[in-house]
């Protein structure tokens, strides 16, 4: 074949045109730094989250190639709020809390920011599984619900980490116990999901099942947790979707009985509870 | 009474290609019974849909009704006991970080808009 049928290497922009990107968007790219300073009460400026903003906007720039057919901004925007996120948790200031109310301001960042990995879609600016829905009240409601039973998730994780209160120890064998009568393929959702950090759709990539598998059953999984939760006991634990189904062959080859069952059975805790 | 020729009228045809001939078609063997589909194991995720599509996020307008919803939503989930009293505060204020600091100012938008 000769050089000049090579298939030729995605085109990108030229320097020009990548340099008028970025002059174009430098307005918005900063908006997105004042958002997330906005939001985790920073200063977008004294606080670097600026110049994050920018640099993505300039590496977006370079790497963006139009003959794919996403609009430059659909491309950009979560890559230039990873960026500023990213300086916000280098900053000083981002784990500083004296007073009671920074400390908890300073824990609900920390939350936040895991958050972020759970529900990477928020980047975007769309709430939890809103991309093909309707945007009505009732759906934002169900987001918001499933980003709080989330945070609680983490947050209860977080505080049984570092130095936790007897109280906070007893709601967090309270969470684990309910999610340990889970089936096992549940139980690593929940796992790979709140404790490992990563994303759903990471997850459904993971076991190779399509991610809408594995958000549905994410779903169905808190309203298991809340209603348990609710009661003080287990309820009628969820059954696992077809489409998951494969995976459960998996771990039953593993021999696991699900990461919350294996602690729970541990002896040493078991010695502890007793006592 | 001469006819005019029509300027537009085909001149001439050209001959056209016999036929060859029909190879003879062979009798169907059989007919496999129609199996099972199996379950969709997973379906590839479509790339720049969403982007391209124009769905519409949450925006700016929305901020206060969006905030007020986590507040009314956090108290619904302590009552149940879903989430400790000891972690209402941070749990809360998570979420309406999070949201916050993804609704980009109205000037933005209007400028998305204008340069579109």
């Amino acid at each position: 074949m000769a050089n000049s049928e090579k298939p030729k290497k995605a085109s990108a922009l030229s320097e020009d045109e990548a340099n008028a990107l970025v002059v174009e968007h430098q307005g918005w790219a900063e908006s997105i730094a004042r958002a997330v300073a906005r939001g985790w009460n920073m200063d977008w400026r004294l606080d670097g989250l600026d110049g994050a903003a920018m640099e993505a906007l300039i590496f977006c720039s370079r790497r963006f190639d139009p003959a794919r057919g996403i609009p430059f901004r659909g491309y950009a925007r979560k890559r230039i709020h990873e960026a500023a996120t990213d300086a916000a948790r280098k900053t000083k200031g981002w784990s500083r809390g004296v007073s009671n109310r920074a400390s908890a301001e300073a824990r609900a960042r920390e939350v936040s920011s895991e958050l972020y990995g759970v529900f990477p879609e928020i980047r975007d600016g769309f709430l939890p599984h809103q991309e093909g829905g309707s945007g009505d009240e009732q759906e934002c409601r169900a987001a918001i619900r499933e980003l709080l039973m989330g945070a609680s998730i983490i947050a209860s994780r977080q505080a049984v980490a570092t130095d936790p209160l007897p109280d906070e120890l007893l709601d967090y064998r309270r969470m684990v116990s309910v999610m340990a009568s889970l089936e096992p393929v549940h139980q690593w959702l929940l796992y790979r999901v709140y404790w490992d950090g990563i994303s759903l759709r990471t997850v459904a990539s993971e076991w190779e099942t399509d991610g809408l598998n594995v958000m549905r059953e994410h779903k169905v999984l808190l309203v298991y947790l809340q209603k348990s939760m609710a009661l003080g006991k287990p309820t009628t634990i969820p059954k696992v979707r077809p489409g998951l189904k494969p995976i459960i062959q998996k771990f039953k080859h593993e021999g696991s009985k699900g990461p919350f069952t294996d602690v729970l059975a541990r002896p040493e805790l078991e010695n502890n509870t007793n006592t | 009474m001469t006819k005019k020729k029509d300027e537009k009228s085909v001149g001439k045809i050209g001959s056209t290609g016999a036929t060859q001939g029909i190879k003879s078609t062979s009798a169907v063997d059989a007919v496999d019974k129609v199996k099972a589909a199996s379950i969709v194991q997973r379906v590839s995720g479509v790339q720049g849909v969403r982007a391209a599509s124009g769905v519409s996020g949450i925006s700016f307008e929305q901020r206060e009704r969006l905030l007020s919803m986590v507040s009314e939503e956090a108290e619904k989930l302590a009552a149940q006991g879903f989430i400790p009293k000891n972690q209402r505060e941070v749990v809360e204020q998570a979420v309406r970080m999070i949201i916050d600091s993804t609704l980009l100012e109205p000037s933005a938008d209007k400028s998305d808009k204008n340069k579109k």
